[in-house]
């Protein structure tokens, strides 16, 4: 990811994103001229993701200034770039993302002498949530409730598998812990054998020194 | 914030896609995490009176060991009744504050629609990481019923049940926050167990081998004749 960062922004603010894959956000945040904030998001493999990005218009009915332009960059984990744009007011992108872990939105406005503020409204989806379900709907002439209970159905669904890593997690930190118990009992023998290796080393050199100095 | 702008069709279809989108913006969670340098804020937009604005926030441990309780971020909310656009400016009522907290459940009732602001303010030098998840969750109540005759009582037992599973939701993006929090607090007290117990056993072996070298160089010649 090759964003230029300006001088005076050392200010980078990292937005993850902890949620399940199921997620839907939609935010608002400030970005002032010359800095870049990042969002990541953890993507199962193999499952849709659906991003829309646009620049709020504080000033109702009055066009944007040409100054409030962002640049934006979605990058996987390992560095593969999936969406670039420069100097955009808006902009979308979607993609099957094949690596799982952490992909990151960064954003970057460009640089103005009198430092501005922009009002950056992001949506991004992922999983389940990036379905359309107005297509859905329009495709056979299911009742509106029909469509929540699926969705909620699919909350359940996400809600057990997010017990069910919850579960794996806190298995690892057992198995950490217990290692770090373990490691604990092996070092404090460790710290006895080289206390006393230590002092009869020093005692056998020090006997043997004086020895051959005919000290002894 | 949805865009509200999209093309209505005419006929039953198309109160059927506004019943969609008008259901699928009342119930929104954002789950994010940030980290706090000095304060940082996020806004909700609020699009009824009387609803349930519920969320927790966790500080996830950034290097702060030397005291068991650690001082925490102090978290705000403040509300800008009436206002659908930003505001940066200080002002508007503090709806719910918390002072020197490292992770808490909150749940309010927004007394009026309008945008809200929730701010983390660290007080402290060191960086802090704080996730939190926020949802504001709109049951439709008698007036709403009233007004709009799509909706049936159904309508409000789904909403409650949707309401709740978001609950569920919300729980477990605590209780996965926390996790990561108690494992990073774990990996790092067995980084630096291990680290400084290694390290000890080096400076012991160096401190006896240099006690060695003194007392020998006490003894030898070249030092001063017979002077111990």
């Amino acid at each position: 990811m090759n964003i230029q960062i300006q001088r005076q922004s050392l200010f980078l603010v990292l937005v993850s994103i902890l949620l399940l894959w199921t997620r839907v956000e939609s935010i608002q945040f400030d970005l002032e001229s010359g800095h870049t904030k990042c969002i990541a998001e953890d993507i199962k493999s193999n499952s849709m993701t659906v991003g829309k990005y646009h620049i709020v218009n504080l000033n109702e009915g009055h066009p944007l200034p040409d100054s409030h332009k962002i640049t934006v960059r979605v990058t996987s984990g390992y560095g593969n770039s999936y969406h670039n744009a420069d100097n955009v007011n808006e902009g979308h992108f979607a993609f099957q993302a094949v690596e799982a872990g952490d992909y990151m939105a960064c954003f970057f406005a460009a640089d103005h002498k009198p430092s501005t503020t922009v009002t950056i409204d992001f949506d991004w989806k992922s999983g389940v949530a990036a379905k359309d379900w107005t297509s859905v709907a329009k495709k056979s002439s299911v009742e509106l409730m029909e469509i929540e209970l699926k969705k909620m159905f699919d909350t359940v669904q996400s809600i057990h598998d997010e017990m069910f890593y919850l579960r794996e997690r806190e298995e690892e930190m057992q198995q950490l812990n217990i290692s770090t118990n373990s490691k604990m009992a092996w070092l404090s023998f460790l710290s006895l054998f080289v206390s006393l290796s230590v002092a009869g080393l020093q005692f056998w050199h020090l006997k043997s020194f004086f020895q051959k100095k005919k000290l002894i | 914030m949805e865009n509200r702008g999209r093309s209505i069709r005419c006929g039953w279809a198309a109160f059927a896609l506004f019943g969609l989108q008008l259901l699928s913006m009342v119930s929104r969670i954002s789950a994010l995490s940030v980290t706090v340098i000095d304060t940082e804020c996020v806004y909700e937009y609020v699009f009824y009176e009387g609803d349930t604005v519920s969320g927790n926030f966790v500080v996830v441990d950034h290097e702060y060991f030397w005291d068991s309780k650690h001082p925490g971020i102090d978290f705000t909310v403040f509300h800008f009744p009436f206002l659908s656009f930003h505001v940066t400016s200080p002002g508007g009522n503090t709806v719910h504050s918390l002072k020197g907290s490292t992770g808490d459940k909150y749940e309010f009732k927004a007394p009026t629609s309008g945008m809200y602001k929730f701010c983390f303010h660290n007080s402290h030098s060191t960086p802090e990481s704080v996730s939190f998840s926020i949802h504001t969750g709109h049951i439709p109540n008698q007036h709403d019923l009233a007004k709009d005759e799509h909706l049936d009582p159904i309508n409000v037992r789904i909403a409650e049940l949707r309401e709740k599973l978001e609950y569920v939701t919300l729980e477990q993006n605590y209780l996965r926050a926390r996790d990561v929090s108690h494992r990073h607090t774990n990996q790092s007290t067995r980084k630096r167990v291990i680290f400084y117990t290694v390290g000890e056993y080096l400076l012991l072996v160096v401190v006896s081998g240099l006690q060695v070298v003194y007392v020998r160089r006490l003894f030898t010649k070249s030092v001063s004749y017979n002077r111990v």
